[in-house]
Order: C-alpha cells, then sequence, then structure tokens
C-alpha cells in the first residue's frame, strides 16, 4: 500500500536542496577560483566554475545516497573502519609513534632552509601556547579570549630585564613563567564566579587592557616603538644565533610543556578540572575547591604562555604591542578547537596546520582569511570535537601496578569494611545491625533552620536530628523544601537562620567542599555524574578531598604521589564492586543507564568515606526490580558505619527500611516518627501520601 | 491511528530500537512499560522525531511521518511531554503555555485551549505570572502536561509523568491523564509506575532491550505472572 505524502515544500526536495547548496558553495569560492583560474590554469572561466559547482553537487548527491541507501551497512562500515584503524594504533605502542614524532621533529629541520626552520619554530611557540591554553579552555572549561596578554607578559619581562638590568635569558625564562601564573591568577580571582560567555568578555578586557597599557606606557615599554636590541641567549660562550639554535631551544620547551601538561592532566588536579568542567555544582559537593581549583588552572595555563613569550622576545629581539593583539588570542583559541580541546597531540597539529597551511598558500594572500573562515566552518561542522578528539585515558596510567590483585600496599579503611556488594547474591546485612560505639550520637542536627527566598519562605524553623548508624527518611511533597535541607547542610545554600550541626561542629557559612571533608556526601536528585569522565574516574573523583598529591608532585610524581593514586585506584574499584558496576569501569558515565548511573553516584559520594550519606531520590526512575536492589545497597551502606539521611517518594522503600521519618510540608516539619506512626498520622495522609498509598 | 512499524534506531554503535512494532488506536490509553534502557523513552522520541529511525517507518492517520521534522510532526497532531518536564525555566508559566501553540495560527482557538488547560489545572491559572523554574515537580509537571495539550493533539505522548513526583500528586496526575483521554485525546503513556499505568490503560506494551516482548490488554498483563514479578514488584 502506498502512503499519501503531503506535499513536502520545494526547498525541502533533495535535489533542489543539493543544487542550491552547490551554487552557494560555488558563488563563496569563485574569489579563490578566479585566483587559481589566473595562476594556474588558464581555463575558460565559465567552463571552470561550472565544473566547480557540478563537481560540488555531485559529492553532495554522493553523500546523500550513501546515508539513505543503507545507513546500518554504512554505519557498520564505518564502525569496522573505526576499529581497524583503532587497533591498528593500538597495536603500534603509543611510545614508538611518540618517539617517531620526535625523531621527525629532530631530523627534519636538518633539511631544511632558514625560512622553513623560522615557520617550524613559530610552530614551536603556539604549541606551547596552545598547550598552555589547553590547560585553561581544554581541561578547566574556562573560555579565555585575553590568553595572549600573558605571553606579552613574558616578552616584556624578558625584553625589560635584558636591556635595563642585563638580567640573563636562563634567570627570566623561569622568572617570566612566574610572572605570567601571577598575573593569571589575577585575572582569575575576579572571573571566580563567571563562567562560558561573560568570562570569555572578562578575559577579552584583560587581554585588551595590557596591551594598551604596554603601547602606551612609554617611559617603562616603549609604547608603539616597543623594545629593541634585546640579547640573545648564551650558554657557556656560546650564543643562539642561527635559527636552528632557536627551534632546538623551542623543542625543549615544548617538550617540558607536553610533559608537565600530561602528568596535570593524569593528576588529581586534572580530574578536577575535568570534573570542574562537566559540573561545578557536583566537584564542590564532592569536596572539590573550585577557587584553588580554577585560580590554579589560570596560573599553570598563563605559565606556558609567559615561557614562550620570553623566548619570543629573544628570538625576535624586537618586541611590541603589535605583537599582542586580539587576533592572536584567536589564533591560540583556533589551534585548542580545531585540534581538539583537551587533546596534547591535537593541539600540536592545530599550531602546525594553521601555522605551516597558510605559509604554504602565500600566493592567494587575499583570500587566506576566506580559506580560513571556510576551513573552520567546515571543521566545525563535520568534526565539531577538533581533529583529534580528547578521550581521558580510559586506563588510568596506575592500573598495571594493581591490575588483578587485591594486594596494594597502604591501609585502606574503607574497603576493609565493605561488604561484598548487593550484586553478588551474598549481600543483605543485618537491618538491625547497629555499629558499635556512635550508636547513640546525635550525627546532625539543625535547630530553628530557616530559609528563605526572596519572599518564599522554603524551610521554616526546622528541628531534625539525625542519629549516627540510623537510616532516616525525610518525605513530604514536591516543593516542601526537601532539596533545599539538604542544599543549606551541604553548603550549597547559606541559611537565613538557624543552626546546622554535624558531630557538634557548626556547618552554617562552611563551603561545600568542606563540608564534604568533614564527612558529609550526597547525591544528586538529578543525576549529576561527569559525563565525560569513565565511571572508574568518576569514583576517583569522589576520593579528591582525601587526597594530597600538589601541583608540583602531580608534575614530578615522586613515590608518595604514585602510592595515594594506586590505593585510590584500588578503593574505587572496591567501591564499584560494591555498588556492583564492577564490569563497568571502562564505560563513560553517560553510557550507564539510568539505573546504574544513580548507583555510580552513590559510590561516588563514598569514595570521600563520608559517615553521613545524604542520598536525594535514589530510586526516582527504577523499576520495582532495581528499587529492591537498592534497597539491599543501602542496608549495605549502613552496615559498612555509615549514617543515611534520604529523600524518597517512594513509599514501599522509605516505609521498608526508614528507622524514623520526617515529614515536610511547605517547610514546616508537620510530623516525625517511626513508619508505622507517619502511615498512620492524618496530617501526612491529608498532605502528601494521598489515601490510596496510606493503605498500600 | 499510529503505528511503528519494524522502526530500528542507533546511537552512534548503540543499537536502541531493535525493530519496534505497535499500534495504538484512536481514543485509546495505550502504555509502554519496561525496565530503564529498554528504549520506551527512545520510541517516544522517535515518534515525535527528535531522534531520526534508521529504518522501518511510523504511520499516523495513514500518512508517512518517518522521515518529517518534529515541528510538522507536532502540527500533525501529536505532541510530547518529555522525561524530566523540561519546561522553560525563564519564561513564565504562561509563555510557557504560549509556546505550546508556536505552530498555531488561530488566536481564538488557542484561547479556548488555555482555558482547557486552566480548568484541568486550576493552580497554573493562579501561578500564571511565576517563572517556570521557581515551580516544585509537581507543578512543572502540570505546566509540562498543560504546555503539551496547548499544540492541540490528537495523540498525546507521555513520558515518565509520575516521575519524582510525590505519592498524592501521582494520583491526581493519573486522574488528569485520564479526563485528558476522556477529552477525546489518545495517549501513549511510558510509565515506571507499571501499577498506576496498567490500571488507566486499554492496552499494554512491555519492552525489553529494544524490542517489544509482550503485548495485549492492560488487565491480561496485570495478570500475567512474568509481568507481576517483573515489572509490579510482587
Amino acid at each position: 500500500m502506498r502512503i499519501v505524502s503531503r506535499s513536502v515544500p520545494l526547498y525541502r526536495r533533495p535535489m533542489v536542496r543539493i543544487i542550491l547548496t552547490s551554487l552557494w558553495l560555488g558563488l563563496l569560492s569563485l574569489p579563490l577560483m578566479i585566483e587559481l583560474d589566473a595562476a594556474y590554469f588558464g581555463l575558460k572561466r565559465p567552463l571552470m566554475v561550472t565544473g566547480v559547482v557540478a563537481t560540488l553537487g555531485l559529492i553532495q548527491w554522493f553523500v546523500s545516497q550513501w546515508g539513505r541507501a543503507s545507513p546500518v551497512w554504512a554505519d557498520r562500515l564505518a564502525e569496522a573502519g573505526g576499529a581497524t584503524f583503532r587497533g591498528l594504533i593500538r597495536r603500534i605502542d603509543r611510545r614508538l609513534l611518540y618517539v617517531l614524532a620526535f625523531a621527525a621533529a629532530v631530523v627534519i629541520p636538518l633539511g631544511l632552509n632558514r625560512y622553513y626552520i623560522d615557520v617550524l619554530t613559530q610552530v614551536g611557540i603556539y604549541a606551547t601556547l596552545a598547550l598552555g591554553l589547553n590547560i585553561v579552555v581544554g581541561l578547566a572549561g574556562l573560555l579565555n579570549l585575553g590568553y595572549i596578554a600573558f605571553y606579552a607578559v613574558g616578552a616584556y619581562a624578558y625584553g625589560l630585564l635584558a636591556t635595563r638590568a642585563d638580567v640573563s635569558f636562563w634567570q627570566v625564562l623561569p622568572l617570566g613563567g612566574v610572572l605570567a601564573a601571577v598575573f593569571g591568577v589575577l585575572l582569575g580571582f575576579p572571573a571566580l564566579r563567571l563562567r562560558g560567555d561573560y568570562l570569555a568578555i572578562v578575559t577579552l578586557g584583560f587581554g585588551e587592557m595590557i596591551r594598551i597599557v604596554l603601547n602606551n606606557w612609554d617611559s617603562l615599554t616603549g609604547g608603539p616603538n616597543g623594545i629593541i636590541g634585546i640579547a640573545r641567549p648564551s650558554l657557556f660562550g656560546f650564543t643562539f644565533s642561527h635559527p636552528i639554535h632557536y627551534y632546538y631551544l623551542i623543542l625543549a620547551v615544548v617538550l617540558l610543556t607536553i610533559f608537565s601538561v600530561d602528568r596535570l592532566n593524569q593528576s588529581r588536579l586534572g580530574r578536577a578540572w575535568t570534573a570542574m568542567r562537566d559540573d561545578e555544582v557536583a566537584a564542590e559537593a564532592i569536596g572539590i575547591d573550585l577557587v584553588k581549583t580554577k585560580l590554579l588552572a589560570f596560573g599553570l595555563g598563563a605559565t606556558w604562555a609567559g615561557l614562550a613569550g620570553v623566548f619570543f622576545a629573544s628570538k625576535m629581539t624586537f618586541i611590541s604591542p603589535e605583537s599582542f593583539t586580539f587576533f592572536e588570542s584567536v589564533i591560540v583559541l583556533c589551534m585548542v578547537t580545531l585540534g581538539g580541546m583537551g587533546s596534547i597531540p591535537g593541539v600540536i597539529l592545530g599550531a602546525a596546520l594553521l601555522l605551516i597551511l597558510p605559509e604554504m598558500m602565500r600566493q592567494f594572500a587575499l583570500y587566506r582569511m576566506l580559506v580560513f573562515g571556510a576551513a573552520m566552518v567546515g571543521m566545525m561542522v563535520m568534526r565539531p570535537k577538533g581533529l583529534l578528539t580528547a578521550r581521558r585515558r580510559t586506563v588510568p596510567l596506575w592500573r598495571k601496578g594493581c591490575a588483578g590483585s587485591t594486594v596494594v600496599g597502604g591501609p585502606q579503611a574503607t574497603s576493609t569494611e565493605l561488604r561484598p556488594g548487593p550484586s553478588t547474591g551474598s549481600g543483605r546485612a543485618d537491618p538491625m545491625l547497629q555499629p558499635s560505639k556512635e550508636a547513640s550520637m546525635t550525627l546532625l542536627e539543625t535547630r530553628k533552620l530557616s530559609v528563605d527566598f526572596g519572599g518564599l519562605r522554603a524551610l521554616d524553623m526546622v528541628d531534625l536530628s539525625v542519629m549516627a548508624g540510623k537510616i532516616v527518611s525525610l518525605i513530604g511533597p514536591n516543593g516542601a523544601g526537601k532539596t533545599t535541607f539538604f542544599n543549606c547542610v551541604t553548603g550549597l545554600y547559606a541559611p537565613t537562620s538557624g543552626e546546622i550541626r554535624y558531630r557538634g561542629e557548626n556547618l552554617v557559612g562552611v563551603k561545600p567542599n568542606h563540608v564534604a571533608g568533614k564527612g558529609v556526601a550526597r547525591t544528586f536528585q538529578n543525576i549529576r555524574l561527569f559525563q565525560d569522565m569513565t565511571v572508574l574516574e568518576n569514583v576517583m573523583v569522589g576520593g579528591h578531598c582525601r587526597m594530597h598529591a600538589s601541583v608540583v608532585g602531580a608534575i614530578l610524581r615522586p613515590r608518595s604521589v604514585i602510592t595515594e593514586e594506586e590505593e585510590l585506584v584500588a578503593k574505587a574499584a572496591e567501591l564499584l564492586r560494591f555498588v556492583g558496576l564492577q564490569d563497568k569501569s571502562e564505560l563513560w558515565a553517560s553510557q550507564l543507564p539510568y539505573g546504574d548511573q544513580r548507583r555510580l553516584e552513590i559510590a561516588r559520594a563514598m569514595a570521600s568515606d563520608p559517615s553521613l550519606l545524604l542520598l536525594d531520590e535514589p530510586a526516582a526512575g527504577m523499576n520495582p526490580q532495581e528499587t529492591n536492589a537498592l534497597m539491599e545497597l543501602i542496608y549495605a551502606i549502613r552496615a559498612s558505619g555509615i549514617t543515611i539521611l534520604l529523600i524518597e517518594h517512594h513509599m514501599r522503600l522509605v516505609m521498608g527500611i526508614s528507622e524514623r521519618i520526617m515529614v515536610l510540608d511547605h517547610g514546616v516539619k508537620i510530623a516525625e516518627g517511626t513508619s508505622e506512626e507517619i502511615r498512620a498520622d492524618s496530617r501526612v495522609i491529608a498532605a502528601y501520601l494521598g489515601r490510596e498509598s496510606a493503605h498500600a | 491511528m499510529l503505528s511503528l512499524k519494524e522502526v530500528h534506531l542507533h546511537y552512534g554503535a548503540i543499537h536502541a530500537l531493535r525493530g519496534v512494532s505497535l499500534e495504538v488506536e484512536q481514543g485509546q490509553i495505550v502504555t509502554l512499560i519496561g525496565a530503564n534502557g529498554a528504549g520506551k523513552s527512545s520510541t517516544l522520541m522517535t515518534i515525535s522525531g527528535i531522534l531520526r529511525l534508521t529504518s522501518g517507518r511510523i504511520i499516523f492517520e495513514g500518512e508517512e511521518l518517518t522521515h518529517l521534522p518534529t515541528h510538522t510532526i507536532v502540527q500533525r497532531g501529536i505532541s510530547q511531554v518529555p522525561e524530566g518536564r523540561r519546561i522553560f525555566p525563564t519564561l513564565t508559566v504562561l509563555e510557557n503555555l504560549e509556546m505550546g501553540a508556536y505552530t498555531r495560527a488561530k488566536a481564538a482557538e488557542v484561547r479556548y485551549d488555555l482555558d482547557r488547560v486552566f480548568q484541568l489545572f486550576p493552580l497554573l491559572k493562579d501561578r500564571r505570572s511565576q517563572f517556570g523554574g521557581t515551580l516544585s515537580g509537581g507543578e512543572q509537571q502540570m505546566l509540562a502536561i498543560g504546555r503539551a495539550l496547548m499544540a492541540r493533539p490528537r495523540l498525546l505522548l507521555l513520558d515518565e509523568p509520575s516521575l519524582g513526583l510525590a505519592p498524592k500528586l501521582v494520583e491526581t496526575i493519573f486522574e488528569v491523564i485520564r479526563e485528558i483521554n476522556a477529552q477525546s485525546t489518545t495517549i501513549l503513556l511510558v510509565e515506571q509506575n507499571a501499577h498506576m499505568a496498567l490500571r488507566i490503560a486499554a492496552k499494554g506494551y512491555v519492552m525489553e532491550v529494544g524490542r517489544i516482548v509482550l503485548a495485549d490488554d492492560a488487565e491480561k498483563l496485570m495478570a500475567n505472572g512474568e509481568v507481576r514479578s517483573a515489572y509490579l514488584g510482587e
């Protein structure tokens, strides 16, 4: 039977579309064609234009047919192709690739003339810049449009110190880096609360400010004339003069940068950056200090620009504000985006392409920007994540150390206490089991806690206490203030009045990351996992606040840092086993089905070794079977000595496991008691349960 | 009214729907139940054209929907209440509802439908100038349903309307769903709360890993031992 298809508008018909787009593309490339025509072919112009348009049309037609004819087949082919390619890459040891690339970088310039060596040196400078910017934009996700200012700081630091104080290159090199880092942190402070567009504007302003200051402070910087006669670097009487000397010097700088950036990325700090980029609220709640982490990103990113700047000044022996325009910032940003945000080889490739290709297209000087623009647009359409997409290494470096065996050095308080996960079937802990000592202690207590949002009172004089070792539930209608209560306890909201005490300590005004540090962990109503990280890494981020590795430690990687990481991996693996996700540790968090995501969030929260775990609607969207498994899991968590405060609408779960239930309605506590008492409470039935559920 | 024939859907390498065929008849409430990740939401998203099927066909009122863009599908009379409500947080309640009627031209009809929504959810009328984002979860769910109704759909796709709602509100929402259906809107309902869903539905489909594994009258499904143990938690 033929299904009547209502008339498709003309412009939507595939053939019409192909013709129109071909004409449009042809029109866009007209100037280029004319140029090419004049330069090389001498063909009849109309003939050539027709030819190009026709070719464009044919290509589109082919692509559309390919897509339509048998998409499944095309997918499979692409998949198989991808798999073979990936298999090939995997079979070739990555290290071999790196060694080959390094050898090429060392040998190739020897066969080139001065001009091309200069171009390659330029690539080196920009690769360093792009790798630095990659920390800020790619890893930490903070858009910076004034990055070139730090490059200027480095360059002027050397320019001024060399011409006025006769300080040597080697002394200024680290100094330039440090100075740029200081400027980075200075820029970071006002930008702390900003993200996205707003941050971009602030950084743009900062970049311009630096350039304008350099341009106008004649007495110090020489104004628009810049600084001339900057000394070339020398080492033990040997002065760098030939381009190739500079080339090898910048190569060394680039290698240092790669080494450091890679190690930072693989460290506790790199994880914190990625986590912060994915979800700031979740990152903070898990114990990551956002202020420190952001400032470190700005500072460490700027450092490399400073180094590159010092080098640039020494190579050119002349600097002026002209080299540090907004356009330069944009170019560096393009290198990062084009190459692939977060990917080190990608960023270097981006730098190389954006510098070498324009050099090769010198003949079409006029149309370079046109081609550049078109290429960027095309790239972003076809590969929005850049040429080489960054995937965080799924198997962390340290995995080798502890693969297969559970015998890893160091005490693992949490893992030894844990029982096997519910999924292994052995696990239901005795619900009445009480962890020994703390049993009678009040772990969390609020007194007269009130929160106002504008005119709305979200919580009104709430007195609530949670005894250690219990499973306590907080229920109530939507909008009653339950999640607000969690947000107050974890420091995301500041209460308007009242007290929150945890183990007798005040929690009001304590920042979320410190609350996590004190031993309060939580999950979120609308799951907040770090989507760009593996399952294992998500749990590892949870351990962030229990670790100590510093920036220097992350780069130099002493034994203590390695041990710490190894222990964390072991602990994370143990926790995954506990929640029943041991087989999925290498998947991306976003690939997990819903129920698994909830359990992963619980494992992540547990990685911070909490004493109190706040679960916000863990059973939402789970079917009865999954809910049963969740009940088992909650019992097992409690059996490992963690107190649980639960928000939930699933009454079978709440009534089944809670030892105490508190009911909120319109911000007021209307009832408290055991499940029997709550079920029978007429106010609770009226406000929340409804008649049917009370009998269920 | 609506029929899916051997619909396949891929997300990259993941084969999410593996030949889903189902029928929704005029005036019915049909429910789709199954575990998380079984493909229930994907099915709804494919019907409304947000996800593009890789093969198979979708026919609505005798016309092919298969490759149409979503806004055209809405114009043809299918609107969806997405999982997690997805209301516009910085628009007011009234503006949210007006957005639901975006594809429609006749102002008088739209006004009539607005009244109808306010009749179904009097609470929304009281809050019409409040921002969507400031509503509680239950109110947001009402708003999401109201917004979908503003397109005057003949088929309403509901994705987990009970998600994260207090028990009492769940009852209210289900009553409203029944009422909407009584006003001659056909409904395809995806729910975790299989109990409630099967109680109001005429027909039910059970999905597992991208396939329909069981299709029957809702009453018969309720009595089915496997369904009881797997989806009703008994």
